[in-house]
């Protein structure tokens, strides 16, 4: 029963995926935005990875969807205007083809899914140089413990060795060995939250 | 309400008019439904169901006594966050499936303040969970045993309460609502049935809120002293309706003293006097946790205590 409901969760999060790109109303695309995000936040409570699953419905399905939708709503756009100008750019679709080729090849070579790349080598260094002479973590110095937070064996041993909660297993990744990365994440956080005030701001 | 207002009120329906409330609902169940011809029929009818469905659902984590929840989910707090956070889509379809003015501005107005009050909501609630460092609603009431939160958070129990009623569209927040210029706001357009399920969603959602603040502040199901039931009729849940019913009861009376607020007065309040307030505390109560060396322990999370 459970792995039939994952196979039906997973189908519906495909279909209404590929709805949102293909239905013509902005509205309605909006709709299966948020059909896509409750499919795989029931897919990962299923999975038991409630925390995260019913953090996408809070963040995503809770406020970044109701903002899409009301923008959307707001602008108050002719259906008949969208439908000529989504005809236009159907003949680009060779160069939409070439490019996300190329984005596809930059994101395999660049982002390490085996870590031998020489790139991904410099970075890391530079990483684990800051992790330690920052943060003061000189027992996590070498380049492995710093990206273990990357390494589906070690959350999921994180998630069952510990007696604790999922949520305080995340914590405990988090604050130790992903200390660098939530670091920067909260950086790129912070550089999209200045971005949009420089944006609007009225220089008078 | 009517003695508030000095007026008599219903009185005619029952004793004292306590059928009134049985008689307007069997009014706007054989009411004839109305549908707009411009309307998108399916969200036209799924927003009611939206709205009813997730403030029903937030009742799945309540417990009404020790062991007496539906689900007594881990994380029962971050639930119910989710569900309330997903009942502003049956507002913003609503407004935008009944292709009519009033409605639209509606819900519009609706959905930003529900938005900008939820950041409120959300950090209060967070900085409730910062003291008993569980998310387990059952947990959290265990732990207000020796005291109610309501004591040392006073302050986030009034910016709680305060969020609390713009989130369920009460006075002096029923800025969607307002009848004199918005006629009936998001809903409009919709008429009988459907209507039924709007109105029933939004007084669900405020008895639901009454007692959420009645768990998180005034120690859920606990008497206080401490309690031990040995009787057959489950005291704990008359305790808990009591402590929600005062709150409904404050719901009221806010609504028949207080004026409504003009619109921008309302976010301008939110953005740059509440949420400034509840983050500062956000920053000030785990600090004073670490200063004293009281937080609680979080990697061994306190027994529950057994009741014969």
């Amino acid at each position: 029963m459970n792995n039939f409901l994952l196979d039906f969760l997973a189908l519906g999060a495909i279909v209404s995926g590929i709805l949102v790109i293909t239905s013509k109303n902005p509205v309605i695309s909006v709709l299966f935005l948020i059909s896509v995000f409750v499919n795989v936040a029931g897919y990962l409570v299923l999975l038991g990875v409630g925390f995260i699953g019913i953090s996408y419905i809070v963040v995503y399905v809770g406020a970044v969807t109701v903002l899409f939708l009301f923008v959307i709503m707001m602008l108050n756009l002719q259906l008949a205007e969208l439908n000529a100008v989504g005809s236009e750019y159907t003949q680009n679709l060779p160069l939409g083809a070439i490019l996300g080729s190329v984005f596809l090849f930059e994101l395999t070579s660049v982002l390490p899914p085996v870590l031998g790349q020489s790139f991904s080598q410099v970075m890391l260094g530079v990483l684990t140089t800051i992790h330690s002479n920052l943060l003061g973590k000189t027992d996590y110095n070498n380049v492995n413990d710093v990206h273990l937070a990357f390494q589906s064996l070690n959350i999921d041993t994180a998630f069952t060795s510990t007696s604790g909660l999922q949520i305080q297993s995340i914590g405990a990744m988090l604050y130790t060995h992903a200390a660098i990365w939530l670091i920067l994440a909260g950086v790129i956080l912070l550089l999209a939250m200045i971005s949009p005030i420089v944006l609007s701001m009225n220089r008078k | 309400m009517g003695s508030m207002q000095r007026r008599i009120g219903p009185n005619v329906v029952g004793y004292y008019g306590v059928l009134q409330p049985f008689a307007d609902a069997l009014k706007l169940v054989v009411k004839e439904q109305v549908i707009p011809t411009q309307a998108t029929k399916s969200l036209f009818f799924l927003a009611p169901m939206i709205s009813l469905i997730f403030s029903l659902l937030g009742w799945g984590v309540i417990p009404f006594g020790p062991g007496l929840a539906l689900s007594d989910f881990s994380l029962g707090i971050l639930y119910s966050l989710a569900v309330s956070s997903i009942g502003v889509y049956g507002i913003l379809f609503a407004g935008w499936s009944a292709n009519s003015k009033y409605a639209f501005l509606g819900s519009l107005r609706s959905t930003a303040q529900m938005i900008s009050y939820e950041l409120i909501y959300s950090a209060a609630v967070l900085s409730v969970l910062l003291l008993c460092g569980t998310f387990n609603i059952t947990e959290i009431i265990e732990m207000q045993q020796s005291v109610w939160y309501v004591l040392p958070l006073l302050p986030i129990f009034l910016l709680f309460f305060v969020s609390a009623l713009a989130e369920t569209n009460r006075t002096p927040f029923d800025l969607p609502e307002a009848e004199s210029e918005l006629v009936a706001g998001f809903m409009t357009e919709h008429s009988g049935m459907i209507f039924v399920f709007f109105f029933l969603a939004e007084y669900c959602s405020i008895v639901l809120m009454s007692t959420f603040t009645a768990i998180l502040f005034l120690g859920g199901y606990m008497l206080p002293g401490g309690h031990y039931n040995e009787y057959i009729v489950n005291i704990e849940s008359i305790v808990l309706g009591l402590k929600a019913v005062l709150f409904m009861f404050v719901f009221v009376w806010i609504r028949a003293t207080l004026p409504r607020m003009r619109y921008d007065s309302l976010m301008v309040f939110c953005w740059t006097h509440m949420l400034p307030m509840v983050i500062a505390l956000l920053i000030l109560i785990p600090s004073l946790l670490i200063a004293f060396d009281i937080y609680p322990h979080v990697l061994s999370p306190p027994k529950l205590r057994h009741y014969s």
